[in-house]
């Protein structure tokens, strides 16, 4: 397993909030932490990088979280990307709309922090 | 116009009231004018019959008063003859007393030679009834005081004593004529000649009075049978005399005249007839027997009716006889004339009938024809009905009632156009402005989301790296120990606070979806029960901080319903927060089961309660009870509860329900559809508020 994080919001603040959750793991585990502050560079981070998992925020610039996480599913190199998507609504049909879209789960803002922590723990099979 | 309802009314009523006339007048009048007239037939076959009698009678009185003229006559010419021989005597015989026996032989010799008219002439009888002359030699000086006529009757005696009494005299006697055997009767006239001493009689027979009387019956009988043969009693009746003697004298059949009908036989009754007949002469009602007809002989089955009529001096019934039948026959006649004036006028009267109805439908329907046009929206349409009469004037009336109408109409539409114009630029400008306000809300609740999120994030990671980091470097530091601790509580504060504002961002999201109908619902089966206690769960800290409120669940029956749990729960929420919220003592009683044919779930509070002109708008967003004061009684929550409330229940075609009264309480119910019961055995099983 890859044991790349990338972390693509365009809140400045949320990003520092997810960084600055899984810190131990880039101490303890040696995962590396990638960020991007709006869709289109997430995505060309996602491809250069090939992360194991990608904490993706809905509403962004350039590209918006349901196109990133579609054209990452339309890439059969990146079919084990485990997308996790951060949607502020809450509602069924956004999480719906997100799964079609390729999300594998999601993270209803606001979060605890140790949700995420226990999502990035878990897919990429860390202690 | 026929088919027309009002027409047929009219009409069948007209008919009805002339045939029922008609079948009056006709059933009253047509017997009586048949029985009158069969009357009348009656009467006048009657008086046929006295008219005939009366005839008889006329002839009988010309035969005696012939009669009595004759006898008159005869009794003149004896007297004159007499007084002649008289004469005769008085010069034979003179003076002398007595006289000579030669003067009387000549005398009586002259006297038997002299004969006048038939054969009759003078002889003389003494007092002791001995004739002293007379033309007959057989009788010439015979003493006739014992001779008695054919009826036994002396004949000379009474002459004598008639003539010594008064001188002169008539008698009449049985006497055979001269040269003549059988008798006939005689008037005799005689005078006494007392200076002689013998009475001088003469005499004339009768019969010759009898014949001409004979003769005069036979030409009165002719005439009174061609007379009787004229006379009809209605079409074949006639009249007909027969005799006491049963011999029948004038009938119209010749060949009967003449004969005896004492054996005739009643064919119908098989007795004798004549017994019958004359048992009823003189009887007004007459006799009813049944006889044939000359056009069915030997058929007797036909009513007949005689009326007899006895004459006693004639001895003669006198009959008239004819077929009841025919006596009806006018009367039936009269009827069928009747019947047809009657169908002829009936005829009539229905046609003017017709012609009335129509006169007074036609109008009516058109004016009701042009009615159901205007009805249907044909507003040209106008009643051609005119006239002076009231349905005239009605359809004058309609027409400018319609053409009023017509004009209001489109007065009324322009403005319809113009107002419904304005109202949906009017509305779609309110739907602008609200999807605008959802938009926003939307758009504003999801800003607020991501602020929160750095602040509940962080204060988790600060709180995070307090316990891990920096509580253990405090165990030798108390002051520091303390000061962490405060940073502890203050954290909990911006935790706690952030989540509160979460809450409120959800419900908010929560109501606008309901409220836009964009709410996605999970129906699912779930116990009420359940779905109070996790509402009841979380209110109960709230209520636990206000020592005078108790809360009670007592009363929620154990159903299940299909529905979404999530908002049904969240609608419990926030009538138990807003009666715990609004009250600060006594309970906050949960309700829930069925009544009438619905769900009822309601909370009620002893709480502030709610002024009746706020209680129509509590439901709306963010709307709550007007404070008297903002200053010292702060809003107490967003004012989006019941808000939810309602439009939960109205997702499932509910309603609420608010009853209250200030410082009273509060009841809010939400009345929910029965469908929503999971099964239909839970109606039965389901406890209803009632009980």
């Amino acid at each position: 397993m890859n044991k790349k994080i990338c972390i693509i919001d365009d809140e400045v603040h949320i990003r520092a909030l997810i960084e600055q959750t899984l810190e131990d793991l880039e101490d303890d585990h040696d995962v590396e932490l990638i960020s991007a502050a709006d869709g289109g560079e997430g995505l060309e981070a996602i491809r250069t990088e090939h992360p194991g998992v990608v904490f993706l925020d809905v509403m962004m610039p350039v590209m918006n979280g349901y196109q990133v996480a579609k054209a990452v599913r339309e890439d059969p190199a990146l079919a084990d990307v485990v997308i996790v998507l951060l949607t502020a609504k809450g509602q069924e049909a956004d999480r719906r709309q997100g799964l079609e879209a390729g999300a594998d789960r999601y993270v209803t803002k606001p979060f605890d922090p140790d949700e995420v922590l226990n999502i990035a723990t878990e897919v990429l099979g860390l202690e | 116009m026929a088919r027309s309802p009002l027409f047929i009314k009219v009409y069948s009523g007209i008919s009805v009231i002339v045939l029922a006339l008609s079948a009056m007048v006709y059933s009253i009048s047509v017997p009586y004018v048949e029985s009158y007239t069969y009357a009348g037939e009656t009467q006048h076959a009657r008086m046929i019959l006295d008219e005939v009698y009366q005839l008889v009678s006329d002839i009988q009185r010309q035969l005696d008063d012939y009669r009595e003229q004759a006898l008159h006559w005869h009794e003149k010419e004896l007297q004159n003859l007499l007084q002649m021989a008289e004469t005769l005597v008085r010069k034979r015989l003179g003076d002398e007393t007595p006289p000579s026996p030669a003067a009387k032989q000549r005398l009586f010799e002259e006297l038997r030679a002299f004969t006048y008219g038939n054969n009759d002439y003078f002889w003389i009888t003494d007092y002791d009834s001995r004739v002293l002359s007379h033309p007959d030699p057989d009788l010439h000086g015979t003493d006739l005081s014992a001779l008695r006529d054919i009826r036994g009757d002396l004949i000379v005696p009474p002459i004598v004593e008639i003539a010594r009494r008064e001188q002169a005299g008539f008698h009449s006697y049985w006497w055979r004529r001269l040269g003549q055997e059988e008798p006939s009767q005689k008037l005799s006239f005689f005078k006494d000649f007392p200076e002689y001493g013998f009475v001088l009689v003469t005499g004339i027979y009768l019969d010759d009075v009898e014949i001409e009387m004979k003769r005069m019956l036979g030409n009165a009988v002719d005439r009174l049978r061609q007379r009787l043969r004229s006379i009809k009693i209605a079409d074949t009746g006639y009249v007909y005399i027969f005799d006491k003697e049963l011999r029948m004298l004038i009938h119209p059949n010749p060949n009967i005249e003449g004969q005896d009908i004492a054996g005739l036989i009643n064919p119908a009754t098989g007795r004798l007839l004549t017994p019958e007949l004359i048992q009823a002469a003189d009887n007004p009602a007459g006799l009813s027997y049944l006889w044939d007809r000359p056009s069915d002989p030997g058929n007797y089955v036909y009513e007949k009716m005689a009326w007899l009529r006895y004459h006693p001096d004639f001895r003669w019934y006198i009959a008239s006889s004819v077929y009841t039948e025919e006596l009806r026959q006018g009367a039936r006649e009269l009827g069928r004339r009747l019947l047809r004036i009657g169908l002829a006028a009936l005829v009539v009267s229905l046609l003017l009938g017709w012609l009335f109805a129509r006169r007074i439908v036609g109008p009516v329907q058109d004016l009701a024809r042009t009615a159901g046009r205007v009805a249907e929206g044909d507003l040209s349409a106008r009643s051609v009905s005119g006239g002076r009469d009231e349905i005239g004037a009605l359809a004058g009336a309609f027409n400018r009632m319609v053409e009023q109408l017509r004009d209001h109409i489109e007065n009324l539409d322009a403005k319809v156009a113009e107002r419904t114009a304005e109202l949906e630029k009017a509305y779609a400008e309110l739907q602008r402005i609200d999807r605008m306000k959802s938009e926003f809300l939307s758009s504003i609740s999801h800003e607020l989301r991501t602020p929160l999120t750095s602040i509940q994030g962080f204060a988790s990671l600060v709180e995070r790296d307090i316990q891990r980091v920096f509580r253990p470097l405090t165990a030798e530091d108390p002051k520091t120990g303390r000061k962490l601790a405060r940073i502890e509580g203050n954290l909990e504060v911006i935790l706690q606070e952030s989540r509160r504002l979460a809450e409120l961002i959800t419900r908010t999201i929560d109501v606008s979806l309901v409220e836009s109908g964009e709410a996605e619902w999970n129906d699912t089966p779930f116990r009420l029960r359940q779905a109070a206690e996790d509402a009841l769960a979380k209110v109960s800290p709230m209520a636990l901080e206000k020592p005078g409120l108790r809360l009670d669940a007592a009363a929620v029956a154990d159903i299940r319903l299909r529905a979404d749990r999530r908002y049904i729960t969240d609608a419990l929420i926030e009538l138990l927060d807003n009666a715990v919220k609004f009250s600060t003592e006594g309970g906050v009683v949960l309700e829930a089961g069925l009544a009438a044919g619905e769900i009822r779930l309601s909370v009620s509070d002893q709480g502030i309660g709610i002024p009746p002109a706020e209680q129509e708008r509590v439901f709306e967003r963010f709307r709550q009870i007007t404070q008297e004061d903002d200053l010292v009684d702060k809003p107490r929550g967003a004012g989006l509860g019941l808000t939810l409330c309602r439009g939960v229940v109205r997702h499932y075609g509910g309603r609420t329900e608010l009853e209250s009264a200030p410082g009273r309480g509060a009841r809010v119910t939400l009345v929910l559809p029965a469908r929503l019961l999971e099964s239909k055995s839970e109606e039965q099983a389901g406890v209803t508020l009632d009980e």
